[in-house]
Order: C-alpha cells, then sequence, then structure tokens
C-alpha cells in the first residue's frame, strides 16, 4: 500500500503541481503583504489615537500613544518635542505598571514642535473657555483676519518695489550702452524713481510696525497646560493647528476629525521639514507634471505610431525600428534622466538661458533641473509606451473596415480619422493612462531633473506669467523617498510617509487598474465583432 | 486637373505623418548617441598644441612659468633677472624685467619650483632664495633667503604653513658621507642675510643610531645619525597659532635645526626632492637605492633598493602619497611614501631621464630625457598622455592649472598647450583592478570623492558592476522560479474565474511605483528581517518539509468529490494555511533556537563565529523587493507565450492519458520555452535597470562581496546618487554617462533578443 501509493505520487507529478500553487500562493501572499501594510498603516495613520498615562514602577509617568507593541517593549509616542529630548520612547513592558485613559486629556497640534499631549491648567482664565467650547474670543479673530490683510498689503508693497529695483537695474544697463536723447530720458526717469521707491519702503515699515504690533497683541492670547508628569506651558492660541480629547471622543466624532486629517493632507502644505501637515505641493507638482508630460507625448507618440502602423514602409529596416522602439520601453528610467539631464538641462536650458536670460547668469533659469524638463524627461520615457500602443491599437481594427473604407473612394486621411482612429481611440486612450500611471509613479529620472524636497512655490500661481515651467516642483513619490529615507526623524514622520504613500499608490492602481478594464472590455467587444 | 482638397489634406498629412513620425524616432533613437557622445572625451587621446615660443638671444634661461590663463609668462635668467612677457599670436614679447639682486653680480647656479610662481633660487656665492613671483604684476620678490659658504649640491625651500623649512643637501664625496639638514624659520623672519643658526657643524648632538644599511660585504657597518639641535631664534618668538606637525618636532621655539647625516658607503647622492610640507625628504643614489628620511619625533629612515642602475630623477607627485623614480636605463616606477614600496610601472624609455616635473592639482608628471624629449604622463593610470621635442631642453614646468607646460632651453621657452581633459581614465582603470596611493594592493574601487583636494578619485566600475550582477541574481534567483510556476499554474490549472481575477491584479502589480516598493523594503523589511532573521531562516528550511509531508498526506487520502475538485484548481487555496503553519512554526523555533544554540543573538553568533556582518540593507531584502518589481513581468510575458500554445496540444496530450504534470512537462513548456527564456531575460533587464528599490533598500555600500547579508550599490544606483554632485563635463559626470550608455546597450540587448525569441514563438503555431 505504501510502496504504491509513494510510487503513484513521484509519477503522477502532483507534487510538481503543488509547488507551482505554492508558488502561486507565495506571490499572492507577497502581494496581499504588501497591499495590507501599506493599506493598514496608511488609513491608521490619520486616525486619532487614545493617549495613555502609563506610570512605571519605579513610579516615573507618561502620557502618550502607544505606537507599536512588541514582545518586551513597547513604542510610546510622548509628543511634547519642546520639553523631552526624544518625542518617541521606548518602555519595558514589564516596568509598567498602570496604564489609564483619563478623558480630560488634550492633543494639541501646534505649528511649531509637533503635537503637544497635556492637561488643561485650571488657572487659565477666559481663554480655557475657548477649549471647553470651542469658540474663539472675537477680538482674536479680528487680530487674525487684520494680520492677514497687512500681510497682503506688504507683499504687495515689497512686489512693487523689486519691479522698480529691477527696471532701474536694467535701465543702468540700458544707459550705459545707449546714446543721446535714449540716455536722457533713462536719466531723467532714474531720478524720479529713487523717489518713488523710498516713499514706499516708508510705508513699507509702517506696515511692518503695524504688523509687529497685532502680532504681540496675538501672542497674548495665550493658555497654559501642564504636561505629563509636571510641566506648566503656555501655548499661543495662533501657533494652534488643532485641538482634540482623544480619549473623550466616540467613535462617529473621530472619524470627522479622520476626514479632516485627511482632507488636511490633501490641501495643506507641509509643516515641520515635511513630517507634518499636508502633501499639497507633492500632489500638485505631480498632477502638473503628468499633464504636462501628456501633453507633450501623446501628440507626438500618436503620431509615430500612425507612422509605423499605417504610413511606413515594411521591409528590414521598419522590423529593426519597430524592434527598437518596444525595447526602448524597457530602458531603465534612470537612464532617461541622465539623457534629460545631458541634453535638457545641460544643453537645451543652458543655451536658452544664454539667449533670453543672459542677464541673469551666472544663477541659472533654464539651465537647471525644473518642472518643464523633468516633463519632458518623462515625455520621451512614456514615448515607446504610447507609440506601441497605438501601434496595437490599429492593428486590432479589423482589416475589413479600412479595406471597405478606401474602396468607397476615401482618401488615407479620411480613413485614418473617420474610421480607424475612432475605431481604435479606446485602446489608445488605454495607452495614454497607463502611460500616465508610469509616469505618476516614476521618481529616478526626476530625482536628477528637477525634483526638490521643498518648492517654496507651486508651478503655476497668480503672477505673470503664471505657468512658470523654469521653477522646480514636489512631487509624491519623491516626498516619499525623501521622509522615510532622508528625514532627520523617521518615527515622527512614518504616519505620514505611509498616507503619502497610501495616497500615491491608490493614484497608481486607480489609474493602471482602470486601464486594465477598459482594455479587457475593448478585447470582449472586438471579439465579439470579429464573429 | 484641379486637386481636390480632400487629397490635397491627404498628402499633407502622409507628408506632416511620415515627418513627424520619422523625427519622433530619430530622437528616441538619439538618446543613445546623445548618452554615448558625452561618455566618449574619456577616451579621447591627449593632445598637445604649441602655443607659442620666446624669442630671446641671450643662451641663458634657467626657469620658466606661466600664469593660469597661458596669457603671460616669466624667464628666469642666469644673472638672476626675471623677464615678464605676454603672448602675442605665436610668439611672447617681453614687457619687464626684474633683478633678483640689484647689487650683486653673482650668476645663478640652480633654480628649484614646487609650487607655481615659487622657486628656490641659489646664487654662485652661496646665497638660497625663495622668490616668489607675480606674473600679472609683473614683479618678484624674496620670501627668505639664507646663506650658505658654498652653493650646497641641493637645496630645497618651502613654505608650508607659516614656516619656511629649508632643506639643504651637501656631499662629501672625500669622506664619502651626506650632510642633509633642514631648518624651518617662522615666515615673518625675512630678510637676505637672516636665518637661523646657520650650517655651522653641529657639536652638541644627541640622537639615535640607527644602523641604515649593509652594501657590500667588504664595506664597514655603516652608520646614520640623525640629530636633532635646537638654535634660539633671534626675534622675539611671536608664536601664533602651532597647530601644524612640524610643531611636534620644532618645539616651541621659533626656529630650530634639525641634522640628519648617514653615510651611504659607496654610492653618491644622484637625486633628491624634498615634499610639500618640508617633511619628508626622498634621496637616490648612484647604486640604485632610495632612501626616504623624514625627521619625524622618532626619526625615520626608510631605504630600498630601486634600481640595479644609478637613479637619476625622483620626485613628489602631489599629494606627497607616492615617488616616482626614474634610473639610467630609462626605468620609472612610483613608490609609495609611507612604506617606500614599488607599486607602479610608469612608461619607459630607452635614455636616461634627467628630470621630472608634477602637476599642482593632479597627478601629472612630466618627464625629459637627456635627448630633450618630453613626455607627459598621469600616475593614476600610468598613461602616457603626448610626446614633444625641444632642442637642447634642459627642464619643464607645469602650468597651475596643469592644462599646459613650459619647456626651457637655455635660449628659449616653448608654451604647450596639454589637451588631456580625462587623463584618470583608461580602459585598464575602469575595469582592472589599480594599485592606488596608500593601498596595499591592486584593488576594483568605487569611490568618486572625498574631503582632501589631493585626493585620487578611484573610478573603478567594477564593483558597480558587481552590485548590480549581485542584486539582479538575488532577485531572479527568488523570483524567477515563482513567477514561472504560478504562471504554469494560473494558465494550466486554475479555473478560469480565477484566471480572470488574478491575471489583472498581477498587471497591475507591475506598474507599481518602485519607490512605494523601496519604501517598504527599507523602512518595514528591513527592520522585520532583522529581528526575525533566525526565523526566516528556518522557515527556509523546515517549509519544504512540512510541504512535502502535506502533499504526500493529500495523495493518500481517498478519492472524494470535494478532494477532485480541489485538484480542479484549488490548491493554491489549500497550501496557504500549509506555508502560514510552517512560517509560524519556524517563528516558534527560533526564540528557543536563538536561545540554546546562538547564545541568544543570532546575529552576534553570526559575526563571532563566521565573521559575517549582518547589514539591515541587505541582498534578502533587495531579493524580495526587486523579485517582487520583476515578478509581475516574467509572471505576465510567462502566462502570454503559455496562451500561445494550441489547446488542442495539450488537449491530445491528455486525451492519450498523459497526467496532468506529464503534459506540462512533456508537452507545454517544450513548446513554451523560448518564451519563457524571454520572460526570464525581460525581467533580468528590468531588475539590471531598476533605481529607486536598490536605491533604498541595499544601503549602497560599492563593496565586491558575495555574501547575502550585505549590501551593494548597482550601476543604476549609483547614477542617481553620483550624477547631481558631479560637476559638468568632469570626469566623473562623463564616467556616470557611460555607466548609462553601459545600462541602456545591456538592456536593450536583452530586450531585443527577448523580441526576437518572442516573434519567432508567435509565427510557430500560426498555423494550427
Amino acid at each position: 500500500m505504501s510502496t504504491s501509493s509513494l510510487r503513484r505520487f513521484w509519477t503522477g507529478g502532483d507534487i510538481w503541481l503543488w509547488l507551482m500553487a505554492a508558488s502561486l500562493t507565495l506571490l499572492l501572499l507577497m502581494t496581499v503583504v504588501f497591499f495590507g501594510i501599506i493599506v493598514v498603516n496608511g488609513l491608521q495613520a490619520l486616525w486619532p489615537r487614545q493617549i495613555a498615562v502609563l506610570t512605571t514602577v519605579a513610579g516615573d509617568t507618561y502620557a502618550g500613544a502607544i505606537i507599536q507593541r512588541q514582545k518586551t517593549q513597547m513604542q510610546v509616542k510622548v509628543a511634547n518635542r519642546d520639553l523631552n529630548a526624544q518625542d518617541f520612547i521606548w518602555l519595558d513592558r514589564s516596568d509598567i505598571a498602570t496604564i489609564h485613559y483619563p478623558e480630560h486629556i488634550y492633543v494639541l497640534e501646534r505649528t511649531e514642535y509637533g503635537d503637544f499631549y497635556g492637561f488643561l491648567a485650571a488657572n487659565s482664565s477666559d481663554i480655557a473657555t475657548y477649549f471647553k467650547t470651542g469658540k474663539l474670543p472675537p477680538r482674536f479673530k479680528q487680530l487674525q483676519a487684520d494680520i492677514v490683510a497687512v500681510q497682503e498689503q506688504t507683499g504687495i508693497l515689497n512686489e512693487r518695489i523689486s519691479k522698480l529695483e529691477k527696471q532701474r537695474m536694467e535701465r543702468n544697463d540700458t544707459s550705459k550702452s545707449s546714446w543721446g536723447e535714449q540716455g536722457e530720458v533713462s536719466t531723467r526717469k532714474q531720478t524720479s524713481q529713487p523717489l518713488q521707491s523710498e516713499g514706499m519702503r516708508g510705508q513699507l515699515t509702517a506696515q511692518y510696525q503695524i504688523l509687529n504690533d497685532l502680532q504681540t497683541e496675538l501672542d497674548t492670547y495665550q493658555a497654559k497646560f501642564t504636561a505629563v508628569p509636571s510641566a506648566t506651558v503656555s501655548i499661543a492660541l495662533s501657533d494652534l493647528v488643532r485641538y482634540y480629547q482623544p480619549n473623550a471622543m466616540h467613535g462617529l466624532a473621530k472619524f470627522w476629525l479622520y476626514c479632516q486629517k485627511v482632507f488636511e493632507l490633501l490641501t495643506a502644505e507641509p509643516r515641520e521639514a515635511n513630517t507634518e501637515g499636508g502633501v499639497f505641493p507633492a500632489a500638485f507638482g505631480t498632477v502638473l507634471l503628468v499633464f504636462l508630460m501628456s501633453i507633450t507625448s501623446f501628440p507626438f507618440g500618436v503620431l509615430a505610431g500612425i507612422y509605423l502602423g499605417l504610413y511606413a514602409r515594411d521591409g528590414l529596416l521598419l522590423r529593426v525600428i519597430r524592434i527598437a522602439v518596444h525595447n526602448l520601453a524597457g530602458i531603465p528610467s534612470i537612464v532617461f534622466g541622465i539623457f534629460g539631464l545631458g541634453f535638457f538641462v545641460y544643453g537645451l536650458g543652458a543655451s536658452i538661458d544664454q539667449l533670453f536670460y543672459a542677464s541673469a547668469l551666472p544663477a541659472p533659469t533654464f539651465g537647471t533641473g525644473g518642472i518643464l524638463w523633468a516633463s519632458l524627461t518623462l515625455g520621451i520615457l512614456t514615448l515607446p509606451v504610447v507609440v506601441v500602443a497605438t501601434e496595437e491599437a490599429l492593428r486590432t481594427v479589423p482589416k475589413s473596415l479600412q479595406d471597405s473604407s478606401m474602396a468607397l473612394g476615401a482618401t488615407r486621411l479620411q480613413t485614418l480619422t473617420k474610421v480607424l482612429l475612432p475605431a481604435a481611440s479606446p485602446s489608445i486612450l488605454t495607452g495614454f493612462i497607463l502611460a500616465m500611471a508610469r509616469a505618476a509613479g516614476e521618481v529616478a529620472p526626476l530625482m536628477i531633473t528637477g525634483v526638490v524636497k521643498l518648492a517654496p512655490h507651486l508651478a503655476i500661481d497668480g503672477s505673470f506669467p503664471f505657468l512658470h515651467l523654469e521653477r522646480k516642483f514636489m512631487h509624491l513619490g519623491f516626498h516619499i523617498y525623501d521622509i522615510s529615507y532622508q528625514s532627520p526623524n523617521v518615527d515622527a514622520s512614518r504616519p505620514l510617509v505611509y498616507a503619502t504613500t497610501l495616497l500615491l499608490l491608490f493614484i497608481v492602481v486607480l489609474m493602471a487598474g482602470s486601464s486594465i478594464w477598459l482594455r479587457a472590455r475593448l478585447r470582449k467587444k472586438y471579439k465579439l465583432g470579429a464573429l | 486637373m484641379r486637386i481636390k482638397p480632400n487629397y490635397l489634406a491627404d498628402r499633407c498629412a502622409t507628408i506632416i505623418i511620415n515627418a513627424g513620425g520619422m523625427l519622433v524616432i530619430a530622437t528616441i533613437i538619439s538618446i543613445v548617441f546623445i548618452i554615448t557622445s558625452v561618455a566618449l572625451p574619456l577616451f579621447y587621446p591627449a593632445r598637445t598644441t604649441e602655443l607659442a615660443t620666446t624669442a630671446t638671444q641671450e643662451q641663458d634661461i634657467i626657469a620658466a612659468q606661466t600664469d593660469e590663463y597661458l596669457k603671460k609668462l616669466y624667464l628666469m635668467h642666469r644673472d638672476g633677472t626675471l623677464t615678464f612677457s605676454e603672448r602675442q599670436l605665436q610668439t611672447f614679447s617681453a614687457v619687464a624685467s626684474q633683478r633678483l639682486r640689484p647689487n650683486s653680480s653673482a650668476r645663478v647656479v640652480a633654480s628649484e619650483s614646487h609650487t607655481p610662481f615659487q622657486h628656490t633660487v641659489v646664487w654662485e656665492d652661496g646665497l638660497v632664495a625663495l622668490v616668489q613671483v607675480d606674473p600679472v604684476r609683473r614683479q618678484a620678490e624674496i620670501l627668505h633667503s639664507q646663506k650658505f659658504t658654498s652653493p650646497p649640491a641641493h637645496v630645497f625651500m618651502r613654505l608650508h604653513q607659516k614656516n619656511i623649512i629649508t632643506v639643504s643637501v651637501t656631499t662629501n664625496e672625500a669622506k664619502r658621507s651626506t650632510k642633509c639638514s633642514s631648518s624651518a624659520v617662522q615666515k615673518d623672519q625675512r630678510g637676505l642675510e637672516g636665518g637661523a643658526g646657520g650650517l655651522n657643524t653641529s657639536e652638541d648632538m644627541f640622537g639615535v643610531s640607527i644602523p641604515l644599511k649593509q652594501t657590500s660585504p667588504c664595506a664597514k657597518r655603516s652608520e646614520a645619525q640623525i640629530s636633532i639641535r635646537s638654535v634660539a631664534s633671534s626675534t622675539a618668538g611671536k608664536e601664533e597659532q602651532s597647530d601644524e606637525d612640524l610643531d611636534d618636532f620644532f618645539a616651541s621655539d621659533d626656529s630650530e635645526d634639525l641634522r640628519i647625516r648617514y653615510d651611504t658607503s659607496i654610492a653618491n647622492i644622484s637625486a633628491v626632492d624634498v615634499s610639500a610640507d618640508g617633511l619628508q625628504t626622498i634621496v637616490g643614489t648612484t647604486q640604485g637605492d632610495i632612501h626616504l628620511l623624514r625627521p619625524n619625533a622618532d626619526s625615520e629612515q626608510l631605504h630600498t633598493a630601486a634600481s640595479a642602475d644609478a637613479i637619476t630623477a625622483v620626485k613628489f607627485i602631489y599629494g606627497d602619497r607616492s615617488i616616482i623614480v626614474a634610473d639610467r636605463a630609462g626605468n620609472v616606477s612610483a613608490w609609495q611614501a609611507d612604506t617606500l614600496t614599488r607599486f607602479k610601472t610608469l612608461p619607459n624609455h630607452s635614455q636616461p631621464i634627467t628630470s621630472f616635473s608634477k602637476g599642482h592639482r593632479s597627478k601629472l608628471y612630466t618627464e625629459i630625457t637627456q635627448h630633450g624629449e618630453l613626455q607627459a604622463n598621469y600616475l593614476t593610470s600610468a598613461r602616457q598622455l603626448t610626446a614633444v621635442h625641444q632642442q637642447r631642453m634642459l627642464k619643464a614646468s607645469i602650468a597651475p592649472r596643469d592644462d599646459a607646460f613650459v619647456t626651457v632651453s637655455p635660449t628659449s621657452a616653448v608654451l604647450w598647450k596639454l589637451d588631456a581633459p580625462h587623463p584618470e581614465i583608461s580602459f585598464k582603470t575602469l575595469l582592472q583592478p589599480v594599485w592606488y596611493e596608500n593601498y596595499p594592493r591592486p584593488e576594483h574601487v568605487w569611490q568618486s570623492s572625498s574631503a582632501s583636494d589631493d585626493f585620487e578619485p578611484k573610478l573603478g566600475l567594477l564593483p558597480l558592476i558587481y552590485g548590480t550582477v549581485k542584486a539582479t541574481f538575488y532577485a531572479l534567483l527568488l523570483v524567477l522560479p515563482l513567477s514561472i510556476f504560478a504562471a504554469i499554474y494560473v494558465n494550466q490549472c486554475a479555473s478560469p474565474r480565477c484566471r480572470a481575477i488574478i491575471k489583472p491584479v498581477i498587471e497591475i502589480l507591475a506598474s507599481l511605483p518602485s519607490v512605494v516598493i523601496g519604501f517598504l523594503a527599507a523602512m518595514w523589511l528591513a527592520p522585520f528581517l532583522q529581528t526575525h532573521l533566525l526565523a526566516f531562516l528556518i522557515s527556509l528550511l523546515l517549509a519544504p518539509l512540512v510541504f512535502l509531508l502535506f502533499v504526500f498526506g493529500w495523495s493518500l487520502l481517498p478519492q472524494h468529490r470535494i478532494i477532485m475538485s480541489v485538484e480542479q484548481g484549488q490548491q493554491y487555496l489549500l497550501i496557504l494555511p500549509v506555508i502560514c503553519l510552517s512560517y509560524l512554526l519556524a517563528h516558534a523555533c527560533a526564540q528557543p533556537c536563538e536561545a540554546y544554540l546562538f547564545q541568544g543573538d543570532f546575529l552576534a553568533w553570526l559575526y563571532e563565529t563566521w565573521g559575517i556582518h549582518y547589514d539591515q540593507r541587505n541582498s534578502i531584502v533587495i531579493a524580495f523587493a526587486l523579485g517582487f518589481a520583476v515578478a509581475p513581468i516574467i509572471f505576465s510575458i510567462t502566462e502570454d507565450s503559455l496562451a500561445t500554445v494550441p489547446p488542442a496540444l495539450t488537449s491530445s496530450s491528455l486525451a492519450l492519458g498523459a497526467s496532468k504534470w506529464q503534459t506540462i512537462w512533456r508537452v507545454l513548456l517544450p513548446s513554451a520555452s523560448p518564451g519563457i527564456f524571454a520572460a526570464a531575460i525581460i525581467g533580468l533587464g528590468r531588475a539590471v535597470g531598476e533605481t529607486m528599490i536598490v536605491l533604498m533598500a541595499t544601503g549602497n555600500t560599492p563593496i565586491m562581496d558575495s555574501s547575502p547579508f550585505n549590501g551593494m550599490r548597482t550601476l543604476a544606483a549609483n547614477i542617481a546618487v553620483e550624477v547631481p554632485e558631479a560637476p559638468v563635463d568632469s570626469t566623473l559626470y562623463r564616467t556616470l554617462y557611460l555607466c548609462a550608455a553601459l545600462l541602456f546597450v545591456l538592456t536593450f540587448c536583452f530586450n531585443t533578443l527577448a523580441e526576437l525569441v518572442r516573434t519567432k514563438l508567435r509565427g510557430r503555431y500560426v498555423n494550427i
């Protein structure tokens, strides 16, 4: 019995089938673990955690959120970076005597030093009511509005002054080289301008004075908090981003807070060296990058695809070219990046600088990485994808359609625009989406063509010419790389990086998934049509 | 006949599409040419062009140097005058001159230069001066001078930090002994007749006796004496900052004297050079020995036999870590200064070399032969860059930027432009082990930058290629069988419904951003693996056992409807608990194992017992991360190629009574093997070029170590790391482009191979 079953076991090859099944399971397991970790950590990252007060056997007390529990230790976020040396600590689990969750503990999100955990001190007057009722003092609101208004004005003044200065410098340049009348005119203008800018400077200092006063008054609105174990801290209301009492909140309230935090993630600027706040500039940069990439890459890709699929004469050369173009899709992205650096940034960009921005040299304008060069690089990177997609799409259109159109006397152009392209457009679109998904997730070529960890300005803003193609930009993928790999405080940045990762993953998977779903549907449709 | 608008539009469109299409394709294909064109200048041969010559009638030029922009030149004449000239087209015309010692008619007997514009000048009356020349303002100034009773055989003055160090060598042939003395004087103690202590014979000597060498059997025991004598300074000492190693030796006084006396027994000194700080002296003898003297606290002398022939020239190379030595037979070799070991054989000559001169910012040097031929060479690559010839050439000096040199004969000076942008690179330095300065042996090293200026960039590509191969190897080792097996399973065994789900899921995986995978590998997997390494290793052993047991047990089960339904393509679900169970089992085993077998700490045990260092970011992490990135591609292509095999083939095999496995092994795999091969090749190409994952999860250390517990640096990651800091058109920049071109060619070849195989496969079953 035993020997026969062993023989059957070997000759039947069932073990190999099981081995193949195990391989699939392992692959799927890896996938599930991959997505599981990112989704769980990403979703959990912004969820308000309970704040525990831990008392050790030795009598020390800590207040903080328990981040992870391991066999012998637990990691606790004690926050209060201004008081504690470290905002994350490891405690031995055996040392802890009691854990309780006081209802009145506050979590304050601040613009500086990260979160604060503590209790509202008893003696802080009317401002304490804000923390109880949530109503801001009217005067405080007024002050905030005033400050915004004054800041706007100083901004306008600054801009005007710098514009005047720039004009004067340019005029100085031209007057050196110009003759006669022109020179006289410019000197006459020059005399009036310093006066103008002097006046503005006066206004500006006045405004700064006002701003200063308002700020000092604003800073008087402070509330006193006691941290665990004992320190008392006054916290200016103006430094406060948000406050809540996680232990006293019920599920729905927490969910509402969670929604607010997700909204903040999507719309706010980063704070504290990218470890807190939102990722709006990065998301914006990603979208703009993909958009610019699309408008540069897709038309040319389709053109080349039509050429390869319909117009080029068949032969050995075409076959070689086709294989070459197909293979470019598999070339490492860093190679495209270094091409972009050498050709666009140091080649084209440097030439543009010499031709049009010579006055700014040696400070480069286009001769350094920027969103234009990055998107062009990505455009070249995705060009083969688009070319291949277009060509394949044209090939899948039944030959009979093309033939009948030509037989009815339509020109090649008419056949192309009226018959072939409409039929092929859905699968060309699929190729577009796939290319966009790839572009959105690509980081390596961007790192050397203009992405930065913190861009002071968005590439689109209110000042002329509105779209600033030479500016550096932020990118979600690079943001992940930067804050996970180069952050000074890895523990503090972990929630945000997981949330960002989830966001990027969501975008890419959504795009890739939809294109794959679309393609599957189209295939089905064509199969039916062919029948 | 009127052309109809339709046809016109058609014709226009045809032109536009043809032109546009070709343009785009040309653009795409030009990428490789642009990348290569940046990298190619690395291998251009050096060129020399004669820029200009001086036209003088006197026959007494002793030294010459040009300025940084090669516009100005000055000549030093034997009568102690300096002539300043400007370059006009092909000639230099003199515009000013200055006499160094207006009140003396003594002639200059020797001039030696170490840094541009600083010359040690020796007059026949025994005066030695350090002269600083300013070629732009056309003036010269004597920084320091010292009076000897007669001109010493060799004398060197160095301005180092705030000290002026004088090293002089006087030979006494009658006694067959040589005195080499050096002294340091504070810089502010200038003046023609200054100088401390003088060269009086030493009375109060105290020192150590070191037997130097025993040359021939008949020679008597020779001795060397290193004597140290302190001389009080005449000026009130104003110690500013004593931060130099000089002060270790020269104590706190302003001026002190060191005297090394040694007996070279039967040989005479034939060549001497002194390092930039004056603390190392290299001496070559007529017998072919070289001696290195270091007047440190424990006065050190090294000596070795460098050649069978007399030494004709020695020189410290920029950085003072190596010395080049030439003998009378024309052999040139390079020696390490710290151990005095020979580490390079440099381009040779058939004639003796009379003098060397060295570069001021690189390891460039020139050598002049007896017959007036000059050769410019580079130490690191041992490359001969160029050779020029001039009548009665005496010496040469390299221009301040190492981009030109001036050759001097008694009658004229010629300025040569040296166009060698990347002298340190050759195919040999890129791909073969190179013996770098201060290394114990030739090695493959990638180290592109350092904190010090006189650093020698080490651009060996092999560590990077090795890293790339290593990362790819481990990733494919893990993932190639996994994804191919999984693809076969999905294609042959899985139910259509499950196939319809799994295929698109895997395809979505193929488009995952690599930065996300890299992030998870670095932030989650690496720490996880470090804490659970033992459990992981045990599970590698345990899982196959558990698996075999499970499968055997399963085969013993009676044929039941449920069991049959599992075997209709549900095995992969059933195996999941088995895999999880085996890992949990391993996890449970790990704790006691670690406690009893490995003294409670597996990583420490690994290091102590096997000497294996465990890096957190290592090849196992890379295998998983990189594998996870390429697995979907291999899976998809394998599955596609399996799908091209006509179902008729497999069905008939099954109908003939073959089991499922037999059908797969004998029918399906032989038919689809080219496709699977293509899948593997494309996966390989992806793994080779993947950047972000290896950048984040390897630690990026360019080492050559095959241990799976170590990291590596790959070509792609190296580009991403270094190109932002590489100055445009520098050697590093071009080398990185060379890496990129290498990657391009490599992946392009892989992909083309795969593509050819696939197209062939596609045509195979067209008729079935």
